[in-house]
Order: structure tokens, then sequence, then C-alpha cells
């Protein structure tokens, strides 16, 4: 049988003591479009990062089509941080950008060559965005950078997305060619995670969605999970009561540098 | 004995020193604190040793040692240092530290350019810029009129700074307070924020200039941050975090005076060792944020953790065995001694039993345990064989009242779905 | 050359050497924002050199230099130790571990100063403001070959320091030892300090680590050649700085060179094509004009609309109008608006643009109210601006809307 692109079991995640997923549990099959969906403060990106091994698990596991994530992921982990997460104002040009896609690819030392030059003005071109390509990264407009950002993970050419909100304050016309491109790499059988905030477009875009607040609250293809119910139980009041207790096992714990911020806070 | 102690300590001559130096080191921490909270504290570095081409030119142009015109050239400058950076970040697309970077190397290097250049007129040196002259606070003495003894006439700008830091803190104390925790509330509040940002400045720039002809520009960089960062590692509000901050600057100046005396060194530079030497100890032995504290807190913790759970295993052994327990090595060993010694079981072995009091533990606990269980299952859909591990962990934070409140929701869940 | 003795020959290599290092590591530093970080080491070298001269009790620069490496690298590691463990932010860990560790540095060198009677202590004293004229040919060459490696490094793993610079998150997904990386790039930095320390000092090598960057970074865009413009402006500056100080002998080089590339730097400030600010105070004044030339157009295209060919200057002008006279002068001269008397009147060409501009407007409204929602940093725009970005089916759509939104308005 065929291994799932991607399997969590039993996941938890605490930052500094304070638990901010607990027992999350879900596996996804190939070629599939995941939309996660979940409040603020919900730890969709924390999740995000668990599958990447970009923040330490407490217990449980996560398997990459089978297998546990190792320090050589390029190949099979594309990943599309927020927008915010960078510089902006950093002295790179839109190409730069994008050839760093390559760059697990060529491995040390290796420089991007005309091949790689090639294929990155490609993936500007499958974005729209290929008269960009010699622009300043400062140069950009919002939904141009998020363009720039997804244009470098295609040049990643992996199996497996993650993308962290790529439709955050983008224009209509970035969302509509950030979709197509998106159905462009589930027709080659690409799998794709995407944090999503728009309940409006949870249906039409995604395959199978992930609700989330702390917990899992359920996990399936859209049409059985994306009910009323589910996003009652997901969005609802009554999480609070594991919120405070959260912040029970946090007091407990001692709250050193608790002056600084969440990590799914964003930054 | 005790008295003569003290004053082979505190001789007339390190007594001005010790003077000098701690109005110096609690106007430092005054206003750094300040600096600290809004995350200025490089400013201290940078107007330091900005302020060098300000005195000399001002030593230049009066051709005299005399403070005034010093201090005022060594004040502008001051000032040139924080609005060059500032402007620098917000209109030259410069970040912030760099523009500082650039700002203060650059007058420092025309400061002592313009020393060496006049080196023949000027009698000043970059040593005494770096560590200043506090050795010599003794040798020039002047007596205040409405006073019998005499003092250092060095103390008399840092006492004077002192107190109008002071008597401005007290007066813009609200102000100050608001501007440093969220300015954008401030700014609704219709403080005018660049004002108070600018005083403050003003503030830091005038203790710069008068305690580094004392202490030199190296003691007042630790003397802004120091206090200030060891008093935000004891006080969670401002008001005793000032207070905190001065006292540490009282504290550190003693033990520096004093070092620096039996060492035989400088005492800026012992001062600094000494704010350096007092904050470790505090990083280490806070009450509320230390290093040991901390540990005693989780391992203590850990331990009640780890008792309870023994406990509640050995309690549930009665009704069934053969489950494996969670808690192994040492960390059982130590719960069932802390579980015997709180009287909680009847002696200190793996075989022990649960006292009667122990037993009543132990019930509240399941009682939480099932709770919580109930919460998930009914709240969260959480499937049977996820229950054991969260609630596991969980019961030990559930205090009575958010238990209570658990259990009231679950009874009206119940009684709405029966209705 | 005249007057380029053997010595300030030695001095001039060493300290254009140093500047190219200086240039590539500061560029480093700068990205990650970590400036006054330098700033930080080199003050937290001191008591490493004033411990390495007490237990070795000689003064030989190789290992005080050895000294100042570990212990700025211990300042180093506390400073970001501090903001993880404790509430302490990371200025405040700066400015503690800079403040600390040069009080120590003083503390032990006045300790030396007293207890050790030797007239070769004057070499920790040239480490606080730098003896650059003392550069001997050793250490000349011992600078240039510390420079050659660091170049050497940063030449070959570029690729690896600009993605950890730049995102290290999405370094880290993509296998990159981000974590080490910067590690390293903090070692380079270090050894950068130490080498600057005997010639330029303690307080200025900041100057020689940042002001290079800055300078170049007002000047280009690109990762790669920012750091050759920084090593080209360090080594220029050193160099120059090293030349001007031997030429006035009272002068120190140190200070010299700092004042060099402050200068440079002011220059830049000024001058820079794109980030300067003389360019972007003239772009500034540029977009005001335009759009103030357009507004003048529409005003007098409404006038001609209501059959007022002509309109009075007071009736244009003036801050309620928000057309000032140089827009005025502009549109003179691009010759779309003319003077009659005293009113003025559009040209044919001027119409013809009006009528250009205002559609074009019209057509961006529709847009507008047509996309839901729309990429915010695209809202001024001209009129050309407007015409390239609506693709030509869009166009033609948005003016079937408009006119049947007139029609069914008058109707």
């Amino acid at each position: 049988m065929k291994s799932p692109a991607i399997e969590v079991h039993d996941l938890t995640v605490a930052y500094r003591a304070k638990p901010v997923l607990w027992d999350i549990d879900f596996s996804i099959p190939e070629g599939e479009m995941v939309g996660i969906v979940g409040p603020n403060g919900a730890g969709k990106s924390t999740l995000m990062k668990a599958i990447l091994g970009l923040v330490p698990i407490s217990s449980g596991w996560v398997q990459i089509r089978g297998e546990p994530i190792s320090k050589d992921r390029s190949s099979t982990l594309g990943y599309v941080p927020q927008r915010e997460s960078v510089d902006w104002d950093f002295p790179v040009t839109v190409l730069d950008v994008v050839l760093m896609g390559t760059y697990g690819r060529l491995g040390w030392f290796r420089r991007p060559r005309k091949a790689e030059r090639e294929w990155a003005q490609d993936c500007l071109e499958g974005l729209g965005i290929s008269d960009l390509a010699s622009r300043q990264i400062s140069e950009l407009s919002g939904g141009q950078q998020q363009r720039v950002f997804l244009a470098r993970a295609l040049a990643q050419d992996s199996e497996i997305y993650l993308m962290d909100e790529p439709f955050a304050g983008v224009d209509a016309a970035t969302e509509e060619a950030i979709v197509a491109l998106l159905k462009k790499l589930r027709a080659r059988g690409r799998t794709v995670m995407v944090i999503h905030h728009d309940l409006q477009t949870v249906e039409n875009y995604f395959d199978r969605v992930l609700l989330i607040n702390l917990r899992l609250v359920a996990a399936g293809p859209t049409r059985e999970v994306f009910t009323r119910e589910n996003l009652l139980f997901t969005y609802g009041g009554r999480l609070t009561v594991l919120d405070e207790a959260a912040e029970a096992v946090r007091l407990a714990h001692g709250n050193a540098g608790n002056l600084k911020r969440h990590p799914d806070a964003g930054s | 004995m005790i008295d003569l102690f003290f004053e082979s300590l505190f001789s007339e001559v390190n007594f001005s020193i010790l003077l000098v130096a701690a109005c110096a080191s609690m106007a430092c921490a005054l206003v750094g604190t300040f600096l600290v909270l809004r995350r200025l504290s490089l400013l201290g570095d940078a107007i330091s040793h900005g302020v060098l081409p300000g005195l000399v030119i001002g030593f230049i142009v009066s051709g005299s040692r005399d403070l005034p015109p010093m201090l005022i050239g060594a004040a502008v400058a001051a000032l040139l240092v924080t609005i060059a950076s500032d402007w620098l970040r917000d209109h030259g697309m410069i970040d912030g530290n760099a523009a500082m970077g650039v700002v203060f190397t650059t007058l420092f290097a025309l400061g002592i350019v313009l020393m060496e250049s006049h080196a023949r007129s000027v009698d000043l040196d970059p040593g005494c810029v770096l560590y200043g002259q506090i050795e010599l606070a003794p040798l020039d003495m002047v007596s205040l009129p409405f006073l019998e003894t005499r003092v250092p006439r060095s103390l008399l700008p840092i006492a004077v700074v002192l107190i109008i830091d002071l008597l401005v803190v007290l007066a813009v104390w609200k102000e100050l307070k608001i501007c440093s925790f969220d300015p954008a509330l401030a700014r609704s509040l219709g403080i005018n924020v660049r004002l108070v940002h600018l005083l403050l400045m003003l503030l830091v720039s005038m203790t710069t200039v008068a305690c580094f002809e004392s202490v030199g520009s190296v003691l007042v960089v630790a003397m802004l941050v120091v206090p200030a960062a060891t008093a935000q590692l004891l006080c969670n509000r401002l008001a005793p975090m000032v207070i905190v901050a001065m006292a540490a600057g009282c504290v550190i100046a003693v033990v520096g005076v004093l070092g620096a005396d039996h060492l035989d060194t400088s005492v800026p530079g012992m001062m600094a060792a000494a704010g350096g030497g007092l904050f470790a100890f505090t990083v280490v032995l806070s009450p509320s944020h230390g290093l040991i504290s901390r540990f005693y807190r989780r391992t203590r913790l850990s331990l009640r953790i780890a008792s309870e759970d023994v406990l509640m295993e050995m309690w549930n052994a009665r009704e069934k065995d053969g489950e494996e327990s969670r808690v192994r090595g040492r960390w059982r060993i130590a719960a069932i001694w802390t579980l015997w010694l709180r009287g909680w079981l009847t002696s200190p072995r793996r075989s022990a039993q649960p006292t009667e009091r122990g037993t009543r533990l132990a019930r509240a606990l399941e009682k939480r345990r099932q709770l919580w269980k109930r919460f998930l299952k009914r709240q969260l859909l959480t499937p049977e064989d996820h229950l054991y591990d969260p609630a596991h962990r969980i019961e030990h934070h559930l205090d009575s009242e958010l238990s209570e409140r658990i259990s009231r929701e679950l009874d009206q869940e119940e009684g709405d779905s029966s209705s | 050359m005249p007057g380029l003795d053997y010595n300030t020959l030695v001095v001039l290599v060493g300290t254009v050497a140093l500047g190219i290092a200086a240039g590539v590591t500061g560029s480093l530093a700068l990205l990650r924002r970590r400036s006054l970080l330098a700033d930080a080491l080199a003050h937290a070298t001191l008591p490493g050199v004033c411990l390495a001269y007490l237990w070795t009790g000689e003064r030989s620069l190789p290992v005080l230099l050895c000294g100042a490496l570990l212990s700025g690298l211990l300042g180093v590691v506390i400073v970001s130790w501090l903001p993880r463990v404790t509430r302490i932010r990371t200025d405040a860990a700066i400015g503690l571990v800079l403040g600390v560790f040069f009080g120590i540095g003083i503390a032990l060198s006045g300790h030396i100063q007293r207890t050790v009677t030797d007239a070769s202590q004057a070499g920790l004293d040239s480490l606080l403001l730098g003896r650059t004229a003392g550069m001997l040919f050793n250490d000349t060459v011992a600078i240039g070959v510390a420079s050659l490696a660091v170049i050497g490094v940063v030449f070959f793993l570029r690729k690896e320091f600009l993605i950890s610079c730049f995102d290290p998150g999405f370094g880290e997904v993509e296998g990159w030892p981000v974590l080490a990386l910067d590690l390293l790039q903090l070692f380079l930095l270090a050894v950068t300090v130490v080498l600057a320390l005997p010639a330029v000092g303690v307080v200025l090598t900041a100057a020689m680590l940042v002001i290079p960057a800055v300078s170049a970074r007002l000047w280009v865009d690109r990762f790669g050649i920012l750091m050759i413009l920084a090593a080209i402006i360090g080594g220029a500056t050193g160099g120059l700085g090293t030349l001007l100080s031997a030429r006035f002998e009272s002068l120190p080089a140190g200070p010299v060179i700092v004042l060099v590339s402050s200068s440079l730097f002011i220059i830049s400030l000024l001058c820079a094509p794109r980030r300067g600010v003389i360019a972007r105070a003239l772009r500034s004044r540029s977009r005001t004009l335009n759009r103030e030339t357009r507004r003048l157009l529409a005003l007098l295209l409404e006038a001609k609309s209501r059959g007022k060919n002509t309109v009075p200057h007071s009736h244009l002008l003036g801050r309620e109008r928000s057309v000032r006279r140089r827009s005025l002068d502009s549109a003179i001269a691009r010759g779309w608006v003319q003077l009659d008397g005293d009113g003025i009147s559009l040209t044919e060409g001027g119409h013809q643009r009006a009528l250009r501009g205002r559609r074009a407007l019209q057509l961006w409204h529709a847009y507008l109210e047509d996309a839901a929602s729309i990429d915010r940093d695209l809202v001024d725009l001209d009129e050309e601006q407007i015409e390239k970005i609506l693709p030509a089916e869009k166009v033609l759509e948005l003016e079937r809307l408009l006119s049947s939104r007139t029609e069914g308005g008058d109707g």
C-alpha cells in the first residue's frame, strides 16, 4: 500500500511549556489539496512548522511519505512562509529569490547556472510575473511579493507543498493566479497544504480540510467535514476552557521570557 | 570594632569618591530604566561616545577646562546624536542600529582628530573621556554655602542633574509610563509622544554629559543599562523597577569603589565589573525570574505530578493490576518518599498503601481526570483511544474553579441535548 | 610616488586589506541587523586582551589577539543567550555586555598599569584607540592572510549566507544548517573585529564594519554587488585615510580612516541614485507635480464642458484648488496649457491629454468597483500606468459597463 504524503500521529507541540497543539492526528493522501482552517492563534502555523521540522515536537511523530523528517528534505518539501517573515528591503532581485528554490538541489558551493536561471524564469512565467525578474524586491506590491514566494516554491519542484496563508492580503487577480497554480500542481499529482482564512472559498479550493483549534476538531474530505456544526466547534467560544487549561500549564511551569512573542503570533 | 572597620573603609578620600559614584549611577539608573523599557539601551552607548567632539570644541572655544562651555558643547553633540540617528532611520532608509553606529563613531573619530590636532592647546586625552577622572574628586573640593562639609567639585553637576532627573520624571511620570508601555495608546490619548521622547533624550544627554566627566563614557553605558536590567529581573511594575534600579546603582557604586580601592585599579572599571557581578547574581537568584527559582519551580512541579501519578497508581492498583507504571526510576523513588513524608502513604516502599488522606486526594484527582475526559469527549469529539494521555497531563493543573466551570458547562450541554 | 616610504607602504597594505575584510563582514552584519553587535564585540575583547597579558606576561600581539577573540566570542554568546532565558531584550543585552566587559577590561588594565611597571604595557593602551602607525611587516602579513581567509570563506559560501540571511526558515526547510552558518558568520565578524583592534582601536572598530556597508547599501540593490562595493569602499577609505594621516603627521590614522569613510557616507546619502536623499526628494517632487498637473487639466476640462474655455488664474491657483504655480509652469512647458491674458486655457494637445486622463480614471474606478479586492499598493497611478496595467479585454468589458451605466443614468 502506498504510504500517505503526510502522516501526523499524536502530535503535541508546546511553546515554553504551554501546549499550543494537542494530540493532532491525521494523514493526507498524495495528490490532494488540503486547507487548514481555524481561528487566530489556533496553532495552524505551528502545525505547519512542526511538519517542516522547524519547531521541536513534545510528543508524537510526523512522517513524510512513510519516512520521518530528515535533514535533507529539499526534494520532498516545499515551503511558502508568511509574507511578513522576511525583510522586503533586502538587496536581492526577484530572480535571486526564485533561484533560492534551486539551492537545495545545487548543494554546497555550486552556483546557479544558466539552466537554473531559465528554470527560475519559467517558474516566474507560471505566475505571470516574468517581466518582474530583474526588479529589486522592495519595489513589489503585496500581491507581487506573494507571487514571488510561490514562484520560489515552484522552483523547488517538491512533491509536497506547505503554504502559510498565501491568500492573506492579496488582490483578486493574484488570488486567481495562485488558485490556478494550485490546481496545476494538483494535476501533476503534488500534495498541497494551505493555511486558509477565507471560509467562503474553502469549498471551492480544497479537496480536504483540517479544522484546527489547539486540537484537531475534524479532518477529512471537504464535503463531509466542512459542516456548520464542525465550524461552530472550531470557532465557538467553548474552547476557552482548553485555552485556560493551557495557560494553567504554562503558569505552573514558570513564565520566564513571558514578554517574548508566541511563535504562532507571526513575525 | 565595627566602627573602626567602617572608618577605614570609608576614609574621607573614599567617601567623596563614593558620593560622586553613587550619585552618578543613581542618575544613570533612573533614566536608564526608561531607555531599557523603550528598547533604546544602545542610545546610551551612542550618546556617551558621540559627545566627545562637543567637549573638545567647548574646550577649544573657551580655552579653559571650565565645565560650563564643555557641558554645553557636549549637550549639543548629544542631542545631535539622537536627532541625527532618528533622522537617518526615518528618512535615510537605514536600519536604526546601523544609523546610530554611523553617527556616534563618526563623531567620536571627529573628536579624537580635533583633540590630536589641537594637542598643544587642549589638555585632554582620550583616556580621560573613556574612564573619567573620579579618582581626582577628593583633590578638588569646594564648600557649599549652606553646608558645613566640603564636597568634591565634580559632584555638583551630577547632583544637579540627579535632582533635575528626579523632578522631571516625577512631573511627567504618567506620560513616561504610558509612552514606554504603549506609544500608540499614548498617541490616541492625546499625549505628545514625540515631545516625551525628546524630553527623555534630553534627560539622557544631560545625565550622560554630567556623569562622564567623572566616570567616563564606558561606565555611563554600563550604568544606563545594568541597574535597569537587574531591576527588570526583579520587578513587574514600573515604580518598584525605578526604585530597585536606583538602589542597584548605589550598591554597584559602593562595591565598585571599595573593590577598586582594594585591588588598586580604576573605579569606573571596577563599578562596571561590580554591575556585571550583580546582574549575574540576579540572573541566577532572582526570586521570580532567576534561573534557580525557575529550576526549583519546575522540579517541584514535576515532583508533584510524579507523586500524584504514583499515588493514583497505588490507589488504582487495589482495583486492577498489570498496568505499567508511568513514573519510573529516580522520579518514582523521589515521588514515593515525598508521598510518605506528606503522610499520604503508609511507608516509603513500593508496596506501600495510601493512607486515609492519600485516598481522599487520589479520589479527588480521579474525579478531575474523569471530568476532563468527559469534557474532551463531548466538546471536541475526541476518539476514545486518544483520551488517556491529555487527560493525564491536564488533571494536575485543573484548579477547583476551572473544574467547576467545566462541570457546569458539561451539565448545561447535557441538559440541552436531553431536552 | 613621492613621500611613500617603506613604513607607510606596510601600513597602507594592512589598512587596505583590513578595510576590504571589514566591508565584506560588515555587509553581512548589516543585513542581519547586527551593526551594533559588532560594537559590543569590539568592546568585549578588552578583558581577553588583559587576561592574556596577565597570564602570559608578555606583549605578543598574536597571544593578545587570541585572548581578544575568545572574550569577544564569549560576549556574543551572552548577548544571544540572555534574551532566550530571561526577559532581558537584545538591545539591553548588547548594552550590558558592552559596558560590563569593557569595564572589566579597564579595571584589569588599571590593575596591570599599577602593578606591572613595564614599558611594553603601552601595547594594551594602544588597543583602546588603535595605533595604525605601529603596524609592522609581520602584522601586515597576518592581517592580509586573515583578510584573504575571511573573504575566501564568504566568497565560497555566498549562496549559503544569502539564504541564511534572507529567509532562515526557508533555508532550514531546504536542509541548510542555518544555525551553523549563522555562527560561522559571527565568527568571521569576530575575526575581523580582532584584526581591526590594533589598527583602529576598540571604539572605532564598529565604524570600519558599519560605515562602508551602509554607504554601499545606498548605491546598490544586489547582495553580491553590495559586498563587493562595501569591500571597495572599505579598502579605499582605509588606504586614503592612511595616506592622509601619513601626510599630516599629527593625525592618528584610525580616526582619519573613519572620517574619510563618513564623508563618503554623507556623499552617498545625498547623491545615491535611488535611495539618496536628493533623488528621493526629486522623485517625490515630480510625483506631486504630475498629480497637480493632472488635476489642473481635469479642472480646465470641466470648465470647458461648462462652456468656459478660459479660466482666470485666481480660480485655479491657490490652496483650496491644490494647484501650485510650478504645476502650471510645467503644464505650459509641455504645451498642454496656454495663457490667454489673465486666464488659462487648454491647448488641443492638452484637451486630448485631459480626455485621456479622465477616461483612464473612469476605467480605473470601474475596475475597482468590479474587482472585489485590489492590490493596495497600486492606488496612486497616472493614466499611462493604468492603461498598462489593465488588460485589453478588461478595458473593453469595462467600457461596455461604463457606457451602459451612463445610458442607464441618463434614461
